[in-house]
């Protein structure tokens, strides 16, 4: 009883501090020329960008792929929606490595234990130039849940 | 009845003995670590590279956690079979919270080094914590201060590690000791006792310099190449769990609850004679080994993750070829195409003259701050750790009679 006293502070403040998502408004990360892309072909790319959390700024890197059709762009988080490792590409779609779940091209799961498909990320395009909206959704659930 | 009471006496003082040096290794651990996601691996590098005596304090830290780990299980599985589970309940309990306490700080310590091992497991763990039923999510957003890996992690992690868990370790060990004071009093007042502890003590750590604990290349969030895989002791349940994916909670809900639900019931169960808790005793380590022989076999053919100092030579030999063969050539003649157009001839690496007239030192300030008009300065692009190994590499594969 006292001890859950004492102690209630701390598991307070450990329940409350979490790294900041939401507020960051401006979430575009340019991703290169839209002349640059091929047509019609898969494209591994390194995102490369800073973010905030708490006090610290942090370089991050993130992994995407990108697949420029004649009419559209699609862009895909290479973060795996069952247990967060990263997918690769293969000739079917994507493998990931850790649980051997499988995806179409399009993202939807063909086999293995992911409970969703790949994770669609939003684009734009401004001047010629791709934008990516680069954004983290919880692993292991039916919906997207973004939480970073 | 007397080689077993043999194999709980002595898997007993094993345990407290490797409680003992994993502490205090830990303590002189902490004295040269930071919890932060920028310097945690330096530090980590520091202790194992730099350092005089972090080297040694790593191996017995990892070797003794390992062997606590192990030393615990025979107690418990011996204290089982031999029907003291019922007799010294209190015991009993206080040995399970202990063991559990220990695995737990055993999951927390993992990440702190952040190489490559210690992010990738500990975001596979932290991924089975989350499929716990109800709580899973709610508990792993507690210990990672958000729902990613953040600059909270490491601090709260270590916290755990070092503090928390530790004194919980602390309050048990001496509820323990309490308990059973007339016996230690005993075994520490006999002679040949202390000296065969302390002559135990000395051949571990002649036995231990010579291994190190690993460490693999700094944390890369997008490294695609990476196999994470789990510690030997986590291996049975990260193989289980493969048979389970479309149901995780199986995994990560029932069967802890299960094995811990029965590990507390156990000095109430009715005592059914000693043949029948062998058997059970040796089921359970016969599923262990089982699925950790399933685990080592289906990864047999996974190409196991480069060491530190071999991810280093990996990407020197990278750099080198990136950065350096334009000029210096692929055979490290100085005939590359660039070359051609300087002033001064570029040094060739094969000849024996140029090695007699630089040291390692002006090497690297060579590489780090260039030379001449020629040669650009790689401060900016490598680190004075990726200097070294380009360095290493380059007196490996061009250096006359090179000798490691």
């Amino acid at each position: 009883m006292i001890v859950s006293f004492i102690s209630a502070p701390a598991i307070y403040f450990w329940q409350t501090d979490r790294s900041v998502t939401a507020e960051i408004d401006d979430r575009w990360i340019d991703a290169g020329r839209v002349d640059d892309l091929p047509i019609d072909q898969w494209r591994e790319e390194m995102l490369l960008f800073q973010r905030q959390d708490r006090w610290a700024t942090f370089e991050q890197k993130e992994l995407i792929y990108i697949h420029r059709s004649a009419q559209d762009i699609t862009v895909f988080s290479a973060i795996c929606p069952h247990a967060a490792c990263l997918i690769r590409k293969n000739d079917a779609g994507f493998g990931c490595p850790c649980h051997k779940s499988s995806f179409a091209s399009d993202g939807i799961v063909l086999a293995g234990p992911s409970p969703r498909s790949l994770d669609r990320l939003d684009t734009k395009v401004q001047d010629g130039r791709l934008y990516v909206k680069y954004e983290k959704f919880r692993p292991g659930t039916k919906t997207k849940e973004m939480v970073g | 009845m007397r080689p077993l009471r043999r194999i709980i006496t002595v898997s007993a003082i094993a345990s407290l003995l490797f409680l003992g040096l994993v502490i205090l290794s830990g303590w002189g651990l902490s004295g040269s670590y930071v919890p932060s996601l920028t310097d945690a691996f330096p530090a980590t590098l520091y202790l194992e590279k730099y350092s005089s005596g972090g080297h040694l304090l790593r191996s017995i830290h990892y070797y003794s956690s390992s062997g606590l780990v192990f030393s615990g299980f025979v107690f418990l599985c011996c204290f089982y079979i031999s029907g003291f589970a019922a007799k010294y309940r209190k015991t009993w309990i206080l040995g399970v919270v202990l063991y559990l306490l220990i695995v737990g700080s055993a999951f927390t310590g993992y990440v702190l080094p952040l190489d490559q091992n210690a992010y990738w497991g500990t975001k596979v763990r932290l991924g089975i914590v989350e499929t716990v039923p109800l709580v899973g999510t709610a508990i792993a957003d507690f210990l990672r201060g958000g729902a990613t890996f953040n600059s909270a992690t490491l601090p709260r992690f270590f916290t755990l590690h070092g503090s928390v868990l530790a004194a919980a370790i602390f309050l048990c060990l001496f509820l323990l000791i309490h308990s059973w004071k007339s016996v230690f009093i005993q075994y520490l007042s006999d002679q040949r006792f202390n000296v065969t502890l302390l002559v135990s003590i000395i051949l571990f750590f002649i036995l231990i310099i010579r291994f190190s604990a690993p460490l693999e290349l700094p944390a890369d969030p997008a490294d695609v190449e990476y196999n994470p895989r789990p510690d030997w002791y986590f291996l049975w349940l990260f193989q289980f769990g493969k048979y389970v994916e479309w149901a995780p909670w199986i995994q990560s809900g029932v069967l802890p609850l299960l094995g811990i639900g029965f590990l507390f019931a156990v000095p109430w169960l009715r005592n059914h004679g000693q043949k029948r808790r062998s058997a059970i005793a040796v089921s359970w380590c016969l599923g262990w080994l089982v699925f950790t022989g399933l685990a080592i076999i289906d990864d047999k053919d996974l190409p196991g993750n480069p060491n530190y100092s071999e991810g280093m030579a990996i990407g020197a030999e990278k750099n080198f070829n990136r950065l350096c063969v334009d000029c210096h050539g692929p055979g490290g003649l100085g005939d590359g195409p660039e070359a051609q157009a300087f002033d001064l001839p570029t040094p060739d690496f094969t000849a024996r003259e140029f090695w007699n007239n630089i040291d390692e030192q002006q090497m690297i300030i060579a590489v780090r701050d260039g030379k001449g008009n020629d040669m650009p300065d790689f401060s900016g692009s490598l680190t004075y750790e990726q200097i070294l190994a380009l360095i290493h590499h380059i007196e490996k594969s061009f250096k006359p009679n090179y000798q490691e």
